[in-house]
């Protein structure tokens, strides 16, 4: 019992801790990366000009970030 | 004074004469005129909280908290800090660029993106149009020449309202223009 309140108090708790949210938020982000690139492509038929690739490609590369984010929270926590 | 007759823009983009753009409901004979956004001054909040939030952070993270967390946690809340903070300007850039006020040589077009997920279209006929004002508030708007140009039409038409842009008077000379013409 005592063991197990001790590893509440440990560090390796905290950093547990600190991975599971990491990892949460990065998922989140990914959510909203996808919605983001999605509306990005509505509001680019909806305006379209000669940056509409780039404002795509720019919005695209949130996924990218998210997928940089979940893998970093995996791996250096 | 604007000659609508050359394509031309302002350094921001927010003032296009005769842009390279086109939009879902265009008719086939519409031809786009004016393309306005806000004046890039008004948009300044979260350009400096884009730039102070990652400069802030990065400085207190790096600072204050080595002593609490390792190495690889300190890495990615930086990431985690740098990433939202591109992801907060993106999404304000984002409604920024596609807010837009167009004029056309048959209609009067107000787009609204409020945020990412609502959106409101409002057009008018230029023929409809019946009374055009502007309102230029305060020192900022004076000293950068940005104004509120509204809109109003005959009967029970919905009005419509170009929000913070720049040369509000110009807007109102090319409207004329083209009632005249047409």
């Amino acid at each position: 019992m005592e063991e197990f309140f001790a590893f509440f108090n440990s560090a390796a708790f905290f950093t547990l801790f600190f991975k599971a949210f990491a990892v949460f938020f990065a998922f989140f982000y990914l959510i909203y990366a996808i919605i983001i690139t999605r509306q990005t492509q509505i509001m680019n038929k909806t305006l379209s000009t000669h940056t509409g690739p780039i404002i795509f490609a720019l919005s695209f590369l949130q996924i990218i970030f998210a997928l940089l984010l979940i893998i970093a929270s995996l791996t250096l926590l | 004074m604007a000659d609508i007759t050359k394509p031309s823009h302002n350094i921001s983009h927010s003032f296009n004469i005769l842009p390279d753009v086109s939009f879902e409901t265009q008719g086939p004979t519409e031809t786009v005129y004016l393309v306005l956004r806000k004046h890039p001054i008004t948009q300044i909040w979260w350009i400096l909280n884009a730039i102070l939030l990652p400069v802030v952070g990065l400085y207190v993270g790096n600072t204050f908290l080595p002593q609490f967390f390792t190495p690889g946690q300190l890495l990615t809340f930086n990431l985690f800090l740098i990433i939202f903070t591109f992801s907060y300007a993106w999404i304000n850039f984002l409604l920024w660029y596609f807010t837009v006020g167009i004029i056309t040589n048959e209609r009067a077009v107000d787009l609204d993106f409020y945020n990412v997920l609502y959106k409101e279209f409002t057009a008018t006929t230029i023929k409809q149009i019946s009374e055009i004002t502007t309102k230029i508030g305060g020192f900022i708007g004076s000293l950068f020449n940005y104004g509120t140009v509204f809109v109003k039409t005959q009967g029970f038409e919905q009005n419509m309202e170009f929000d913070l842009v720049p040369y509000p008077s110009e807007v109102v000379r090319v409207i004329n223009d083209l009632q005249n013409q047409t």
